[in-house]
């Protein structure tokens, strides 16, 4: 009796509180729940969560990242090649003679090494 | 391990990274590509040729393409012949031309690759100085492989497109190659054209038009007509100017390229038509190294007496390229007195050299086709001593690869100063390919000249050249020269040493045969007087000293130079005079001494000095001394031999620096002007710092004759003359006849 008689006053107290409140969305979560149209069954797939192992993507992004770093390396690595040929080079005039600098240099650095 | 993510945001993630990569593929990765393209280009490689090639194939978008062609197929703008080469080679100087890395990168290609771009260039690209020069170097090229009707046809197809400046200037290029073909009328009626249009914008244009416009009218015998064609833009120019300066008068002073360039043109004219001249001529040859291999497309530039003290600049009327023969031709040249220039690129002067000299000059005369061939000869080898060798002994021997058809070396020598390196002839006429010389010889080998440095804000005399060769601690080097029979440089060893094959040994070395002593470490820490002081003391010591004996000789050569007297002051003599007794044949050193007693006025010492001078030389005679001898004679009077003395000296020497002395001694003896006005014009003072238009001075004389009886000029003149050779100042200040007077102060000035 009491727990009937406590029943209706939360009862009361509620409908009092929620009395202007109105649930309307009774459709919208019906076709959340049971998708009907296509636009309704893209987006329950739109919003579908999916479980994604790490590893396996980790590991291809691991190989794309290798891939294009041996690619740009090996780019460097040609350009590096041929580039000191003439690029940038000075002249110097010496014992009456004009050199490239860094011949001049270098064969002067031969001659004193040798000594 | 595993994360839980929505299908969107998946969704949403590969897109991104989608976007991000075409980015990459569409922009990036050309971006970088054309980066790499052009690092590859740039750097040489064979390969950034081609991928240039796609980059400019593939290029996004037209303004693009240009760009690419233009930064990279044309050159920077404006590269005329004037300032593309490396090097700039000629009697009177060798220049370095461009930075050689930053001007290479569009000489890469070859024509066949380049030619379909600049011509697409020529017809669709955006007119400008790009585009012209697009069009000039097509039409050089053209022209280098005799195809001049192409060169025709391609320039006025471009000129189409444009009526004003720039089109202008392709006609003015168009009627060039018509008058270089000697199509003088075809040659003038495009000038008609280009007046016809006038005013055109460009100043220097004009300026550049009215100077070939000069040109045909001298090819045609008017020579007064183009002289006053130049007098009449120069009036038009200087009213522009006044006319600028009204307009804005805060603008600074300033005279316009096209004017100093007209004025220079007009010298060169006035010359001309007054000399008599009323034919135009032409001079042509070939450029090729010694072995006969022709050199294509190198500059050629025949210059003016006028333009020779300054470097090669666009505005100069006479400027070619060789074709694939190597042969070159200059039509309608005004007569006048020329130097041959040459404009080279790197890789055709390493190894080489071209052994022209300083007086070598094209007397161009009306009317005449004169041949001018150039041979660039091998650098010569240098043996030893090579590669910084050390020099102990008493006696030092150098040696060098043996030139064909060689009669003498000369070896010279370079000591490190302050700033730069000081050459010094150590021999000349040597007579072998080696010499081997007392040490002595070195540390007493003199420039002839001294040089000097600032101090504590005073110019005093650089010590190391004063101590020479005889510093054990200085590096050293040499080079050689190679002399045929008649006296002319046939090759060097000194030049462009530019790769492993033509760098050769390096021609340094140290001389530590003795080591410095007390006065040499004064000398060298700049305290002079002290460091002479020393000198004299080790002198008096031992009166056979010569090493000290020269130092004190320098020293003092060294300060009277300083001091602007004479090369040799009164304390030098006796220890020049103690220097004769210890080393009777040394040539410098009685030069020295004739030197002095000429300034003295003392005859018997000149003549004894000089005729010991004439046998140490071997009586092989420059014709410096020798005129300097002629010129002592002319003092005392003694006219004949003096004369005869000018005469063979004015042979060896042919800047005729003595000419103007000649000619008082051919006026007095026989007082003939109309004589001397031929002599005048048989040698003609070239161009230096204090030249003088002998025959223009004479002809003056002339005239003012004309005014006087006969006689008393003829007295007039006499007295003036003596009055010059006997160096009587009050007498030459007193002439009042202005012509008269201008001819002795010519005189005066000869040195």
């Amino acid at each position: 009796m009491k727990m009937n008689r406590e029943r209706e006053r939360i009862k009361n107290r509620l409908d009092e509180e929620l009395g202007g409140l109105q649930f309307g969305g009774q459709e919208e979560t019906l076709r959340r729940t049971h998708p009907r149209s296509w636009r309704d069954r893209l987006r329950a797939f739109w919003n579908k969560e999916i479980e994604v192992s790490l590893l396996p993507l980790g590991a291809s992004l691991a190989v794309i990242l290798a891939v294009a770093a041996i690619y740009q390396l090996s780019d460097a690595k040609n350009d590096s090649g041929d580039t000191d040929w003439r690029d940038g080079r000075q002249l110097v005039e010496a014992g009456g003679n004009t050199y490239w600098k860094d011949d001049y240099e270098r064969a002067v650095a031969s001659i004193e090494g040798n000594d | 391990m595993k994360v839980t993510i929505k299908v969107k945001h998946l969704a949403i993630g590969v897109l991104a990274i989608g976007l991000a990569l075409t980015l990459l593929q569409f922009v990036v990765i050309p971006k970088l590509q054309v980066r790499a393209a052009i690092k590859h280009f740039e750097a040489g490689n064979v390969e950034g040729k081609r991928e240039m090639l796609a980059l400019i194939d593939n290029a996004a978008s037209p303004g693009k393409r240009w760009e690419l062609i233009r930064q990279y197929m044309i050159g920077p703008g404006g590269l005329s012949i004037a300032n593309r080469y490396d090097v700039y080679v000629g009697p009177s100087s060798t220049m370095g031309g461009g930075s050689g890395s930053s001007v290479r990168d569009y000489r890469e290609w070859g024509w066949e690759e380049k030619l379909p771009y600049l011509l697409e260039y020529v017809s669709d690209a955006p007119v400008g100085m790009d585009w012209f020069e697009a069009a000039k170097q097509i039409a050089e090229y053209y022209l280098s492989e005799g195809r001049t009707n192409e060169a025709l046809s391609m320039l006025e197809l471009a000129e189409g497109r444009r009526g004003d400046a720039w089109g202008a200037r392709l006609k003015l290029e168009r009627a060039k190659i018509y008058a270089a073909r000697g199509d003088t009328e075809a040659a003038g009626r495009l000038v008609d054209e280009m007046e016809a249009a006038k005013p055109s914008e460009s100043l220097d244009l004009d300026g550049d038009i009215v100077q070939f416009k000069a040109r045909l009218l001298v090819a045609e015998g008017k020579a007064r007509d183009a002289l006053q064609e130049i007098d009449r833009e120069i009036e038009t120019t200087r009213e522009w100017m006044e006319a600028e300066k009204k307009k804005f008068p805060d603008m600074q002073e300033f005279t316009p390229a096209k004017l100093e360039r007209l004025k220079t043109f007009r010298q060169l004219l006035r010359q001309a038509v007054d000399d008599g001249a009323d034919k135009d001529a032409a001079v042509s040859g070939t450029v090729k190294r010694s072995d006969g291999t022709p050199l294509a497309r190198v500059g050629v530039f025949l210059r003016s007496e006028q333009d020779v003290n300054h470097s090669v600049i666009d505005g100069e009327p006479y400027q070619t390229l060789t074709d694939a023969q190597g042969r070159y031709e200059f039509k309608n040249v005004i007569p006048g007195n020329y130097q041959l220039y040459l404009g080279l690129q790197f890789d055709q002067i390493d190894g080489w050299t071209w052994p022209t000299m300083y007086g070598d000059w094209i007397v161009v005369e009306g009317g005449k086709a004169i041949h001018q061939d150039v041979a660039l000869q091998r650098l010569i080898e240098i043996q030893s001593p090579s590669d910084e060798e050390v020099l102990a002994d008493s006696k030092v021997k150098f040696s060098w690869q043996a030139v064909e058809g060689a009669v003498h070396y000369s070896l010279y020598g370079q000591l490190p100063i302050e700033h730069g390196v000081s050459s010094v002839l150590i021999r000349d006429r040597i007579l072998g390919h080696s010499t081997e010389l007392p040490v002595e010889t070195l540390y007493e080998a003199s420039g002839g000249g001294y040089s000097y440095q600032e101090v504590n804000g005073e110019m005093v005399l650089e010590t190391r050249q004063l101590l020479g060769f005889a510093d054990p601690n200085s590096r050293y080097s040499w080079y050689v020269e190679a002399y045929d029979e008649r006296g002319r440089l046939i090759t060097r060893s000194n030049g462009y040493r530019l790769n492993e094959d033509t760098m050769g040994p390096l021609p340094f070395f140290y001389l530590k045969e003795r080591s410095l002593n007390a006065a040499d470490e004064l000398l060298l820490s700049g305290r002079l007087d002290e460091a002479l002081a020393e000198y004299k003391k080790s002198f008096e010591a031992d009166r056979s000293d010569r090493y000290s004996l020269n130092q004190i000789i320098r020293i003092l050569g060294g300060q009277a130079a300083m001091a602007r007297h004479s090369k040799t002051s009164d304390e030098a003599i006796p220890y020049l005079e103690r220097m004769m007794e210890l080393a009777p044949g040394k040539s410098d050193t009685l030069f020295n001494l004739f030197d002095y007693y000429e300034g003295k006025r003392d005859w018997a010492k000149v003549d004894t000095y000089y005729r010991q001078y004439l046998s140490a030389r071997e009586g092989v005679l420059d014709g410096y001394a020798q005129s300097r001898y002629a010129t002592a004679l002319m003092k005392q009077k003694r006219l004949d031999e003096a004369s005869a003395q000018f005469r063979e000296a004015l042979e060896n020497d042919t800047s005729h620096r003595f000419v103007g002395n000649f000619l008082a001694v051919e006026l007095y003896k026989s007082g003939s002007i109309e004589l001397v006005a031929k002599l005048a014009e048989t040698y003609p003072q070239r161009a230096s710092y204090d030249y003088s238009d002998w025959s223009r001075l004479i002809r003056g004389l002339a005239q003012e004759s004309r005014n006087y009886e006969s006689e008393t000029y003829g007295k007039t003149l006499k007295e003036a003359l003596e009055a010059y050779f006997d160096g009587n100042e009050s007498v030459m200040d007193g002439i009042r006849q202005p012509a008269l007077k201008a001819f002795v102060e010519a005189l005066r000035k000869v040195s």
